[in-house]
């Protein structure tokens, strides 16, 4: 299973190594704008092939590439009713941080759970080595974290149910 | 690309496409009987319709590629008898693959990229990104 | 192992968009990622800043030197180009305009310095000539060829031809030959007989994105890479064109430079020049990379980003270092990010270049000598 996983997260950064070759593109539709392509998709011709990597059904990445800037989605796995409500309210907790993040889309790519926008300005400011370390770790931490999450509610549930039922003791 | 140009250009009609498919298919369950993995991977790879916006013939080839793709099971050995010219069209099989979100087709398809990125660098990836006309 | 190729490193700014060399290859201007253009001056020891030429109003995207003439040309995204005289001390500022509706993306002077020419988010080429009699700038547009923006122009050696690179993969040429400026018969080629914004030749190579075209100092072969991680050599463009491909093993290239007729090097996101040869028989391959690259210690220099994921998960989860993939290492080269620009610097008795320098992403600007390096110096 740890094996799979670092398959995973090998391929995805491979992949974001070659994806993330960005540079300042001024808009062709509107003049004097700078705006990330891969958002606009105005230009047809300014974009790459998106490249969709699943682990399995539930766990997968999306990377839609474009001449300044790509988008990296993410399917998060979720087990159960609980874990789906979890990864929710975390996700949003972060999303509604976005700025703090830089690289945070204040919303998901419909259809996922998470989506980064990196252009060419993050590319500027930024080692492109520790952007891409920082999206790996994001997925690596994501599931722990909501394994974490998951345990602390159970364990709160079992403490609050032995509580309860001590008065009938 | 310098492999694409090893194939036939895509205008011939799609029967003829599909009928060429099904021709490969055949050779390549032979070939796997006979135990050799590479060199049906290597049939399936040849000739694929990179033109033709036909999702069909697509799909069909896809079929093929993947029936010889999962019957590789050393991966090392595989990449020391598959040559160069190969990499660039597996490279696009992979991630259709990895699209598929189906465990095992992924779990073969992300053990061979891993290797392949290392074989063919990061290159070889970028010319699946980019290119826009040849696809599988 | 040859000494190393890297002569000078000075970090001028945060991120350089292009630059361009004094006549005398004393000075240097850049753009410093915004709408100024700085010039600085060698003094026996450091570089100084003489001027800023701040006109424009948005990110300077190509600047060019003129060697015999002394003038600096410089284009934005703001959609206008400046012609710069040097008068006393100052730097003088003539606008041009360009009849451009997007923005410029490059700019070069022609071979005789009577033209320029400047590539366009307009999906335009436009070239510029100076008119004596009402002392005015004037562009001449070639419309209606290019299908996406104009990201790299080069001129022919007899200063009527260009090639061009556009996002839509294509490399093309033009003839510019304009009445009054140039003279018809005095090249022996074909060049003269063609009309303003003919098309030369259309050259459909790359599937995807093209950038950094640029001709051999005989004009003889063009090159250009693409954003598949290609290069391509084009020979005889202008009658058979004969190609050559070539597949690369990393990142694509940014910019190309011909330091000899069989020798180019090319810059762009592995933020290490490369070396391709031409054999005897015309056959182009990489040779190697010119950077020695050296494994540096990972930096301290803490992203911004670690920063923010540090201040959200409260400082105990900051630096637990992944066990099951491993971080990638930096790079430890003379460059640290793309490297978008190259220009040549110093020629040798055989009209071979000998010196270059490369800018980038990382505000550095880096001279390399080829006679420092044994193997390809032979």
């Amino acid at each position: 299973m740890a094996n799979t996983l670092r398959l995973y997260l090998t391929c995805i950064r491979n992949t974001l190594e070659a994806a993330m070759c960005l540079q300042n593109f001024p808009c062709q539709e509107v003049e004097r704008h700078n705006k990330p392509e891969v958002e606009l998709k105005t230009s047809p011709e300014l974009l790459l092939n998106p490249v969709l990597i699943c682990r399995n059904e539930a766990e997968k990445c999306l990377i839609e590439t474009s001449i300044n800037s790509i988008r990296i989605s993410m399917k998060v796995k979720q087990a159960d009713e609980l874990e789906n409500i979890l990864a929710k309210k975390f996700l949003r907790f972060l999303s509604m941080r976005a700025e703090a993040f830089q690289v945070l889309r204040r919303k998901p790519v419909q259809g996922y759970d998470i989506s980064f926008l990196i252009t060419n300005y993050h590319c500027e400011d930024m080692h492109k080595h520790k952007l891409i370390d920082f999206i790996v770790q994001f997925m690596e931490d994501i599931d722990k974290e909501i394994s974490e999450l998951k345990m602390s509610v159970n364990t709160r549930g079992r403490l609050v149910a032995t509580e309860f039922l001590k008065q009938f003791i | 690309m310098a492999s694409s140009a090893a194939y036939p250009d895509a205008d011939e009609n799609l029967e003829a496409i599909i009928t060429r498919i099904e021709q490969k298919s055949r050779k390549i369950e032979t070939l796997l009987k006979q135990l050799k993995p590479v060199e049906a991977l290597k049939t399936a790879l040849e000739g694929s319709p990179l033109k033709t916006r036909d999702e069909r013939c697509k799909s069909a080839n896809w079929i093929v590629v993947h029936r010889a793709m999962m019957a590789i099971r050393d991966v090392d050995a595989m990449f020391n008898s598959l040559d160069p010219e190969y990499y660039d069209i597996l490279m696009k099989y992979l991630y259709r693959g990895l699209s598929t979100g189906d465990r095992p087709t992924c779990d073969q398809c992300l053990k061979i990229h891993e290797k392949l990125t290392e074989k063919a660098g990061l290159g070889c990836i970028l010319r699946s990104l980019a290119d826009t006309v040849n696809t599988v | 192992m040859a000494a190393t190729a890297a002569v000078a490193i000075h970090q001028f700014a945060e991120c350089i968009t292009c630059h361009a060399w004094s006549p005398d290859l004393s000075m240097i201007a850049f753009c410093p990622n915004n709408n100024e253009v700085h010039i600085y001056k060698f003094f026996t020891d450091k570089w100084e800043k003489l001027h800023v030429l701040s006109k424009h109003d948005q990110i300077v995207s190509g600047i060019d030197w003129s060697k015999s003439s002394n003038k600096i040309v410089s284009v934005s995204h703001d959609r206008n180009s400046y012609v710069w005289t040097q008068e006393r001390a100052d730097w003088v500022p003539t606008l041009v305009i360009l009849k451009l509706n997007r923005a410029a993306l490059c700019v070069q002077w022609s071979p005789k310095e009577n033209k320029f020419a400047v590539g366009s988010g307009a999906k335009s080429v436009c070239i510029c000539y100076y008119e004596q009699e009402n002392n005015w700038w004037i562009s001449k547009v070639i419309r209606k060829r290019h299908e996406s923006s104009v990201t790299s122009l080069a001129w022919h050696p007899n200063n009527i031809y260009i090639a061009t690179t556009s996002t839509d993969g294509k490399c093309r040429v033009f003839s510019t030959f304009i009445k009054g400026v140039d003279t018809r018969g005095s090249q022996s080629s074909t060049s003269t007989d063609s009309k303003f914004g003919e098309q030369i030749a259309q050259l459909d190579l790359s599937s995807t994105w093209s950038f950094g075209v640029k001709w051999s100092p005989s004009g003889k072969t063009l090159a250009f890479a693409g954003h598949n991680s290609m290069i391509y050599f084009i020979d005889e463009v202008e009658t058979a064109p004969a190609a050559q491909n070539l597949a690369l093993r990393d990142l694509p290239l940014r910019d190309v430079l011909f330091v000899s007729e069989r020798t180019v090097i090319g810059v762009g996101f592995d933020c290490n020049p490369m070396i391709f040869v031409a054999d005897e028989t015309g056959l182009w391959s990489f040779v190697r990379f010119l950077d020695e690259r050296k494994a540096t210690p990972s930096t301290s220099k803490a992203s911004q980003l670690s920063e923010a994921l540090g201040k959200l998960y409260g400082q105990s989860k900051q630096g637990t270092s992944s066990d099951t993939v491993e971080p990638s290492k930096p790079r430890g080269g003379a460059h640290e990010n793309c490297i978008t620009c190259i220009v040549p610097l110093r020629k040798g008795s055989d009209g071979t270049t000998k010196r270059f320098s490369t800018s980038g992403l990382d505000g550095k600007i880096v001279v390399w000598d080829l006679e420092n390096d044994v193997s390809i110096a032979k």
